[in-house]
Parts: structure tokens; C-alpha cells; sequence
């Protein structure tokens, strides 16, 4: 039995399903578990927010690939605007926009969620059947050193010059035509995102997929969630078009990530222990732009192909962070800089000598850090808060210190920070300048492309949201499945320990049935 | 610098003036008209014409660079901020009727013109001093501001040529 894909868009009047089960979202956990319950015989039903795109709807420009692809349209940030946000809104969720790197848990993180988390059952050896499914079915392997670009390999240089680790990433490709394009939408499929792959898997198997479909809330009668209501969302302006869409499946989940996931559970009046929206966890990303004096061309080669996570590890009193680089199309490469005029046009102006480093910070672990929170704002606008403190102070200097050294090491001209007042460091001696300037909240650029936490699992249920086994710890039958679940930063980019932990959920999911 | 400036020259010269009555007129007043080549969705006529100047600021025409204004990214903007939550647009345009305000700037800067009465440099200053402000109202307006008018002036395909960018892959899109 084939299914379909419906897109909301053509709907005119109200519809009501019935179905097993009903799953929010698209993305790396929605897509995975769908396809498993599918090829079950499962009656599956999909909604998703988010516009069905194709390869021949990629045009490779970042204004079409932003205000189409990611959630509020590349505008979503922390509520002080401190933080940019970028996170996918569309069939495939993150998979269809993200840079496709991929790796698994670190067993250290496992360990800390078992031990300060109060995570079961979920161990390396767990987890190593499933990562082994899904890297075979997305082609996941690791890049050839020999052609990385030139922004990746300023990172091996440099990292080597100063005896540093560094290593090269795994992807999930097949016949990659290194375009570069990862982040606005691969041209040519070559990326194995969730709309290419598990999302076709589930739809062979009967899956109705609706997208341009909001979820609205689960309506919860006796503990058991009885109904998914959802809107028709218009596709150019985002707003409601009058249909409603009202699911009744034996089991719902929730997988629209780490911001929309809790607003959901959020509206659905479904917050017992005052955790749902809590330790959201933003991998916190500062950047460090620096010219060459030969061109680097950032924009396109495999974005991402080369990593290090030398600092990973500052001891238990430091915010640790793992290195590595963006594409740089115009829009992004500029979007770093808070300067304006003719400094930022003189930087951009050097483009194809431009390289970029980023430091990823692996928050939630430090003794103290709660991350941020998810709520509601009166008008029903999600809320994003992220206090920054003093331990992310203390690692973003660290960490321009080690990107500068990193650029100067290979060879860079200068390196030139995102502060208010950019610091412009030419020499080592420069670096202590760095030490002079601010931190923190709208002193410098920040981003996040890693959401994670805020429906944390565990076996408490006045610490966590779901139970280790991914089901609400009072509605038996919700669940929830994507990297809202972690309790703490993964330490690594996400996408392909959520397909592993979706993939380990499908079991959890048929035995609710 | 001088085509700018022409640029300009004829937008003071073609400007009309935002008549605006009662207390609000302390508030906002002479704010440089610049009429929009489409329809507006989102902003008011005035919050556009305070975008219109802040994005020539953040985007100058200069060497190969075309202006801001040159490449519609006001317009661009405005259709941006009708696709997101109503809420947001508002927030931006309150923002820029803040950043336009005489009165608020002679409150706490001293400065007795609004933004688009002031000149390409003050308007400079104005925006430098709002990006390093004590107040973090004012950090957000910045940053929200530039934010958007660097978006959307280096997402235009005529600026590719400046920055040395070949544009996306002849393989990208276009299958159909």
C-alpha cells in the first residue's frame, strides 16, 4: 500500500484521520521512526509545517533557500537577539538544510547521562545496531581528506602546526558534486537528508504525509492523547488558511525539534513538572573570519569536512568546544559581522580569501548551566531565552584565542573577530587584544545550529520530561522523538545520534500499540 | 561617494514630508520620505523611509558595490517581515520609528534631527553608537536592523560581482 503526500496547501475544508500513529515533524526523528513503523504495516500519519521541496525547487540562492527552508524564515533568535537561531522548516526538517556531518554519541556523553541524568538503557552497545542501519542506508563515510576545501583545510593545517587534533568528518553523501550548497538545499540529491530517503521509505509503506500543516496541540482526555489538532498554514506568508486537520491515532509523537517540540507539549497544557521548555541546549557557536593571501572560496566544496575537538575537554569547571567551519555564501559569510558600511564591505569585498572558523560549545554540562528555556509569549510567538554566563564568557575567549591561532597558523594575513569593535589580529602578539575585549550577549555574533534538550528524558519523572524509553511520563501514549530528549549538549553535531535513537524508538513506539 | 550622494540628493529633493499631528509629532517629525517601488505589505510609509536610510547606511553604494537602495533591499525587507509573525513586524517598526525619533535622541543624545533629517554621517554615528549603547534596547534595534538589511543586501544577485561570487552552480535548480 502506497501513501501520499498531501500538501496542506490544496486543502479546502476540514479533514479528520484516524490512524496508529500520528507523528509532528519531519525531521531526523520524525522521518526515521515513520519509516520503521511504516515497513510494519503501521497506519502512519505525518505532519509537518513545512513546504515539500525537491532538488528542482533548490535555486541555490540563500534569499529563496532562508525565507523558504528555515523556521520564522532565518529571523528565529533568542529573545534578546543574541543568539541566531538556524533551524529547518520544511519536509526533512534540519536534514534538508544542515551541513551533513555526522557522528555518533561519544560514549562520555552516554556516561554523563546515565550518571547525572538518570538516563537507562542506553549505552554505546545499544545504540551500535542502529547507527550501523542508518549509516548504511544514508551512505554515511568519511570525506577524502584530498578534497576538502580550502576553509576545511586551514583547519587541518593549522590544527597540525600547533599539534593540535583534528580529524576528518563523516557525511551522509552519495556522488556528492561537492557544490557546496549544502545549506540552501542540495541541487543534485546528493545529500541523504529524510525527505530523499526515510521520508519515500514510510510513504512506500502508506505513510500520509500534510505538510504546510501546523500542529496546534494535542488534545489529552484521561492521560491519553486523543486527538492532534493542526492548521493549514499559507506557503508565503505562514498564517493560518481556515482548514484544520483533527488526527485521532492510538499514539502520537512529537518530533518538531527542540523549540517547536516543547511549544507544542507547551499548548497541549501538557507540562506536569514545570520541565517541558527546560535546559534547552543550543550549542552555542562563535565565529572567527580571517583573509588569506590566496583565495579560499569558501563557498562552495563539502562545507564541512574537517573537525577538531581538541578542546573538548576543558576540565569540569570550563565550557568545552569542538571546532569546525561554515559554507560562506554571501548572506552567511556577512550575516557574522555586527559591523556595517564600509568596514563590512571591505571585508566582504574579500570573499574568496575569506575562511571562517566556528567553536561549537558543548553546554549543559558545567555544574550550574540550565541552558535556556522555551516558553510562550502572549501572542503565542514562541520565546527563546538563553542566559549567557560567565562560563560561556570565559570559553567564547578561550576559544577566539584558539581560532585565531588556528588561522595564523595557516597562514592567514589577519584574523578579524565579530565584535562591536572588531579585534584584527596579524601576529601572535595580537592575540592578547582579544583578552581586552567583551563577551557575551550583543558584544560579539552569535549562532546556534544545534537545538537540543527542553522534553529531557530520564527515569525521574521530576527531572525529566520523558521516560528513557522516549514516552511522556504521564500520557502513555505520547512520545517523544528528537534531540529535544537530550538532557545535556551532545558534544557533537546531532543529526545522526537522533537517527540512531529514532531508529532504537521504533521498537519502543509498536510495543505502545 | 558621489553617486550616493546624487542618490540621495534625489531622494531629499523628490522627498515629501510625513505630516504627523499631536503629541506624536514630538515624537516623529520630518521623517524623509522615500516611496517604495511596490505596494508595501508590512511597514508603514514612514518605518520604510527610516528603513530605506538606515540600509543606505549599512550598504552604501561604493566601488563595485550598488547601494542598498539600488538593489530594493527596503522592499526586500518588507515583504520578509510580511512572512513572519505580525508581532516581529511590529517590533521592527517600532524599532525604527525609535532610531528615527528626535525626541528620544535629544533625551538621551543630545541629537535634535531624526535619522532621516540627519546626514549620511551622523547617521553613521547614530547607528555606531546604538550597536555599542548601554541601553540594550537600543543593541537589539541595531542588530536587529542590520541584521536584515545585511541579509538582504548580500542575498541580492547584484552584488555577487563585488564580493567575487560566482553565484549558485548552473547545475543548482532550473531542472524544470
Amino acid at each position: 500500500m502506497s501513501g501520499e503526500i498531501v500538501e496542506g496547501t490544496q486543502l479546502t475544508a476540514d479533514v479528520r484521520i484516524e490512524c496508529d500513529v500520528c507523528i509532528v515533524g519531519s525531521g531526523a526523528g520524525g522521518a526515521v521512526l515513520a519509516a520503521g513503523l511504516a515497513e510494519q504495516g503501521l497506519d502512519v500519519v505525518m505532519l509537518e509545517e513545512g513546504p515539500y521541496l525537491t532538488k528542482d525547487d533548490f535555486d541555490g540562492e540563500e534569499s529563496t533557500a532562508y525565507s523558504g527552508m528555515y523556521q520564522d524564515r532565518l529571523t528565529r533568535g533568542t529573545s534578546d537577539l543574541a543568539i541566531t537561531i538556524l533551524q529547518g522548516r520544511v519536509v526533512g526538517g534540519g536534514t534538508t538544510i544542515n551541513w551533513t556531518t555526522s557522528f555518533r554519541i561519544p560514549s562520555r556523553v552516554l556516561e554523563r547521562w546515565a550518571e547525572a541524568h538518570s538516563v537507562t538503557g542506553w549505552s554505546v552497545e545499544d545504540l551500535a545496531p542502529h547507527f550501523d542501519a542508518i549509516e548504511a542506508r544514508l551512505n554515511i563515510q568519511e570525506w577524502p581528506q584530498e578534497r576538502a576545501n580550502a576553509n576545511n583545510r586551514v583547519l587541518a593545517d593549522g590544527a597540525r602546526a600547533l599539534g593540535w587534533q583534528s580529524a576528518p568528518l563523516r557525511r551522509n553523501v552519495r556522488d556528492c558534486g561537492n557544490t557546496g550548497m549544502c545549506g540552501v538545499g542540495c541541487p543534485i540529491d546528493a545529500k541523504q537528508g529524510m525527505a530523499i530517503t526515510y521520508i519515500p521509505d514510510a510513504i512506500e509503506h502508506g505513510m500520509r504525509l500534510y505538510t504546510d500543516t501546523r500542529a496546534d496541540r494535542f488534545v489529552v482526555e484521561n492521560e491519553r492523547v486523543t486527538e492532534v489538532v493542526a492548521s493549514v498554514l499559507d506557503r508565503f506568508d505562514g498564517r493560518p488558511t481556515g482548514p484544520t486537520l483533527r488526527v485521532r491515532p492510538r499514539v502520537a509523537v512529537s518530533s518538531g525539534g527542540a523549540i517547536n517540540g516543547p511549544a507544542l507539549l507547551l499548548r497541549s497544557g501538557l507540562d506536569r513538572n514545570g520541565r517541558v521548555g527546560k535546559r534547552t541546549m543550543l550549542h552555542p557557536v562563535i565565529a572567527l573570519s580571517a583573509i588569506y593571501p590566496h583565495p579560499i572560496f569558501g563557498f562552495t566544496g563539502a562545507p564541512q569536512s574537517i573537525g577538531s575537538h581538541q578542546f573538548i575537554d576543558r576540565g569540569p569547571d570550563r565550557v568545552g568546544f569542538f571546532i569546525e567551519v561554515p559554507p560562506l555564501q554571501p548572506m552567511l559569510a556577512a550575516s557574522g559581522a555586527l559591523s556595517f558600511g564600509a568596514p563590512q564591505q571591505e571585508m566582504m569585498g574579500q570573499l574568496v580569501n575569506l575562511g571562517v572558523l566556528l567553536a561549537i560549545h558543548v553546554d549543559g554540562w558545567v555544574e550550574g548551566d540550565e541552558g535556556g528555556t522555551v516558553t510562550l509569549g502572549d501572542d503565542g510567538r514562541i520565546v527563546v531565552d538563553y542566559p549567557i554566563g560567565s562560563h560561556l564568557e570565559e570559553a567564547f575567549l578561550f576559544a577566539h584565542e584558539t581560532l585565531a591561532r588556528i588561522e595564523l597558523a595557516a597562514g592567514a594575513r589577519y584574523a578579524l573577530s565579530t565584535h562591536v569593535d572588531p579585534v584584527r589580529i596579524e601576529r601572535e602578539a595580537d592575540l592578547a587584544r582579544l583578552r581586552d575585549a567583551p563577551y557575551g550577549a550583543l558584544e560579539h555574533a552569535i549562532f546556534t545550529a544545534h537545538q537540543m534538550g527542553g522534553c529531557a528524558m530520564g527515569d525521574d519523572p521530576a527531572t525529566s520530561v520523558v521516560s528513557s524509553r522516549l514516552s511522556h511520563h504521564q500520557v502513555s501514549n505520547l512520545f517523544v522523538v528528537d534531540g529535544s530528549v537530550f538532557p545535556t549538549g551532545l558534544g557533537v553535531n546531532p543529526s545522526n545520534t537522533i537517527y540512531a535513537m529514532a531508529h532504537r524508538a521504533r521498537r519502543f513506539v509498536a510495543d505502545a500499540l | 561617494m558621489t553617486t550616493r550622494r546624487q542618490v540621495l540628493k534625489v531622494g531629499l529633493s523628490g522627498a515629501a514630508v510625513v505630516a504627523v499631528g499631536g503629541g506624536v509629532a514630538l515624537l516623529l517629525r520630518d521623517t524623509v520620505s522615500r516611496a517604495p517601488r511596490r505596494p508595501l505589505r508590512a511597514l508603514t510609509a514612514a518605518q520604510f523611509s527610516v528603513l530605506a536610510a538606515v540600509a543606505d547606511r549599512v550598504a552604501p553604494q561604493s566601488g563595485a558595490f550598488p547601494s542598498a537602495w539600488e538593489v530594493e533591499v527596503p522592499e526586500k525587507i518588507d515583504e520578509l517581515l510580511s512572512r513572519v509573525h505580525p508581532g516581529l513586524a511590529d517590533e521592527v517598526g517600532q524599532g525604527l520609528m525609535l532610531l528615527e525619533s528626535a525626541a528620544a535622541g535629544m533625551l538621551l543624545e543630545g541629537r535634535t534631527s531624526t535619522f532621516t533629517g540627519s546626514t549620511p554621517a551622523e547617521q553613521d554615528e547614530i547607528l555606531a553608537t546604538w550597536r555599542a549603547s548601554d541601553l540594550e534596547v537600543r543593541r537589539k534595534v541595531f542588530k536587529a536592523l542590520n541584521g536584515l538589511c545585511n541579509a538582504a543586501y548580500y542575498a541580492s544577485p547584484p552584488i555577487y560581482p563585488a564580493v567575487g561570487y560566482p553565484g549558485p552552480p548552473p547545475r543548482a535548480g532550473g531542472a524544470r
